[in-house]
């Protein structure tokens, strides 16, 4: 069964620093929330510097509390990956955004996840 | 009697009078009544931004003078447009003491998000006549320092002549002067209501 849905809500586009993902299977802040808003990942360009293939993935919660939220991008050693809008899932986040891999080394090896995030209004922010 | 033009009309930014017409400001008091002698646009442009300066995460500051970017000459005022150009939220006094955009429980602020409910921000419209300029209150509603913190206005300058004409004065002194709505309607002029703030004469 397909499920439809529409957006009706208006928000504000916004794109964050790129985040360096130095070590396997730890969350590395990727987008800082504002206090009360929510927000969606619309877009994500992933690189893979590494030379082991990598699970990525989006999710919440930093170091060894991060949890994934959406299913994990397969990016290849050595690859990168954009996705787009389209591909990307509705999940969306009430917490900062962070993002972690199952391979990472330090620089020039690391795993480098860049996101364009569109943030609702709450009744804080 | 109000004309068809006015403040506050939706659509992209139009003078609330023609050269010719007159206006009556209303500042919370007092109503005085002007001719409109001259009209000018204020371009949108760089010049009529105002930087509040960096803010950290959640900072507030306390209410900016608007002075150096917004005040009018002397038998003039102003009829502006706002948007904020960083992610901050703004909360308007005019005058200082007098926070606008209100009603019993809040003070409503522009915002980043504002545009995207009024494309042509009709709804943040405000009048300053001579130098009763704003004060801005900004918040960064971020969970990051911001490095500036911008606000863009734009809109049109009218140029207003008095009892004596048009003339260069501080007090410009108005073709007629009413302590109540009542009294300016009842004297038949035509007249587009201003109003110019919170101010009390």
């Amino acid at each position: 069964m397909t499920i439809a849905t529409i957006d009706h809500r208006l928000g504000v586009i916004k794109t964050t620093p790129m985040a360096s993902i130095v070590a396997a299977a730890t969350g590395t802040a990727l987008h800082t929330l504002s206090p009360g808003r929510t927000a969606r990942v619309i877009k994500l360009h992933i690189a893979n510097r590494n030379a082991a293939n990598a699970f990525v993935q989006i999710g919440t919660g930093l170091a060894g509390a991060f949890a994934a939220s959406i299913p994990a991008f397969f990016v290849p050693g050595g690859t990168d990956r954009p996705v787009t809008e389209e591909e990307m899932e509705e999940f969306e986040f009430t917490a900062n955004i962070t993002a972690a891999s199952t391979a990472a080394a330090a620089a020039p090896n690391d795993v480098q996840v860049i996101a364009t995030v569109k943030e609702y209004q709450g009744v804080t922010g | 009697m109000s004309l068809e033009r006015g403040p506050f009309k939706p659509g992209l930014i139009e003078p609330v009078v023609e050269v010719g017409q007159r206006v009556l400001l209303a500042d919370g008091l007092k109503y005085r009544l002007y001719d409109v002698a001259n009209i000018e646009p204020l371009l949108p442009s760089h010049p009529l931004i105002f930087n509040g300066g960096a803010l950290a995460a959640a900072g507030v500051t306390a209410a900016l003078s608007t002075t150096a970017v917004l005040d009018m000459e002397d038998s003039t005022f102003g009829q502006y447009r706002v948007m904020v150009l960083d992610d901050i939220h703004i909360q308007m006094r005019q005058p200082q003491a007098v926070t606008r955009w209100t009603n019993l429980n809040i003070n409503a602020t522009i915002n980043l998000f504002t545009p995207l409910y009024d494309p042509c921000g009709h709804q943040t419209e405000f009048f300053l006549y001579r130098q009763e300029r704003p004060f801005l209150v900004i918040t960064n509603p971020t969970g990051y320092n911001l490095a500036q913190t911008r606000v863009a206005f734009w809109g049109y300058k009218y140029i207003i002549g008095g009892k004596h004409g048009v003339v260069h004065a501080a007090d410009l002194e108005p073709i007629q002067m009413f302590d109540s709505i009542e009294q300016a309607m009842a004297s038949g002029q035509k007249f587009t209501v201003v109003p110019t703030g919170g101010w009390r004469t």
